[in-house]
């Protein structure tokens, strides 16, 4: 990589890094000041602030994962590889993030840590379809074949996000629909602060997204240097 | 012709030998749901008393404070994992740079 463009992928990241700081005291500000507490729920409602954006950080790391995989099986590029590796371990912090702020919210909303209501359940699979392409990808030093069947793991894991996000309307379930075309909307602080914060884990994912896959490149580069040097 | 109109009233009788049959399943299913829908034996046999107003509610606070929490943990511990892989592969690069200058030497 050239000079110029790593010092320009420096002060991207740089300024990436900065905004997405700003973003989030700005969210915290508008989610817990600004933003009136809900009537029904009281300030348990203020986890949606962070629950909800987290959801669609899964789906931005789920989709980068499964796009790095489906470039990698057809051009065989490590570089894309890294990024599928990227793309599910982020998104798996940020399904990880849901799973656990959700029931929080669901005993005092539902009454219930946890039922199967068809959001949570397609969420949990996601999960897990994509900590097993994780686990596959721990397993020591991954192989060719290890990586190509991770990527189709991947691929499988991306048929998951679209019932994810459509299982509320088409089977209903318990699932709040406050921010979909059905509900009864937000009040406008509400809707400042959740705009916010979906900006700013929009630029947490991004930003992590960036830091797992160069690292998994420098890995790479490093594993493979060390082959040649055994074989030399 | 006439083995044909036998078969015929043979078909037309099975047939409305498995309808009786049906309806006679439906009546039992309406008579396994009455027995149904008589009260259960088992029964509350003991109520426990709530001591004081607040002993109902459920803390929100301290469910927000706990999610929140969690979020940052969660994002801390990832920040630990990359910075153990990053010094993974610096401990490596090292490695591999000694090894390569041992044989050049």
């Amino acid at each position: 990589m050239s000079g110029s463009r790593q010092l320009g992928n420096a002060t991207v990241w740089a300024l990436l890094l900065i905004s997405t700081a700003a973003l989030f005291v700005a969210t915290l500000y508008l989610a817990f000041i600004v933003a009136p507490v809900e009537r029904q729920m009281g300030i348990v409602q203020k986890i949606f602030y962070f629950h909800v954006p987290s959801a669609y950080a899964m789906y931005i790391g789920y989709v980068v994962s499964g796009v790095g995989s489906a470039v990698y099986l057809w051009k065989r590029d490590p570089k894309w590889d890294a990024l599928g590796v990227a793309g599910a371990e982020v998104g798996t912090l940020f399904c990880l993030i849901v799973l656990s702020t959700g029931p929080l919210w669901a005993r005092k909303a539902w009454g219930v840590w946890w039922t199967w209501d068809p959001r949570l359940t397609t969420t949990l699979l996601a999960g897990m379809i994509f900590l097993a392409y994780l686990a596959l990808r721990s397993m020591g030093d991954a192989g060719e074949v290890e990586k190509r069947f991770a990527a189709g793991l991947a691929l499988f894991g991306l048929i998951d996000l679209p019932l994810i996000h459509y299982s509320v309307q088409r089977w209903r379930g318990v699932h709040p629909t406050v921010i979909t075309g059905k509900g009864g909307g937000l009040e406008s602080e509400m809707y400042w602060a959740l705009g916010l914060s979906f900006v700013a884990f929009t630029g947490l994912a991004i930003l992590l997204i960036w830091m797992r896959a160069s690292l998994e490149r420098q890995r790479e580069s490093t594993a493979r240097l060390s082959v040649q040097l055994l074989h030399r | 012709m006439r083995i044909v109109i036998v078969a015929l009233a043979l078909c037309a009788a099975s047939t409305f030998a498995s309808d009786v049959h049906a309806q006679s399943d439906l009546e039992e299913v309406d008579v396994v749901d009455e027995v149904a829908e008589e009260p259960a034996d088992e029964r509350a046999a003991q109520f426990v008393g709530v001591r004081g107003a607040d002993a109902e509610r459920v803390p929100g606070g301290t469910l927000l404070l706990s999610a929140y929490g969690i979020v940052w943990l969660l994002l801390f511990f990832y920040l630990m994992r990359l910075r153990g892989l990053q010094k993974q592969t610096s401990e490596e690069v090292a490695r591999l740079a000694s090894k390569v200058q041992g044989q050049s030497e």
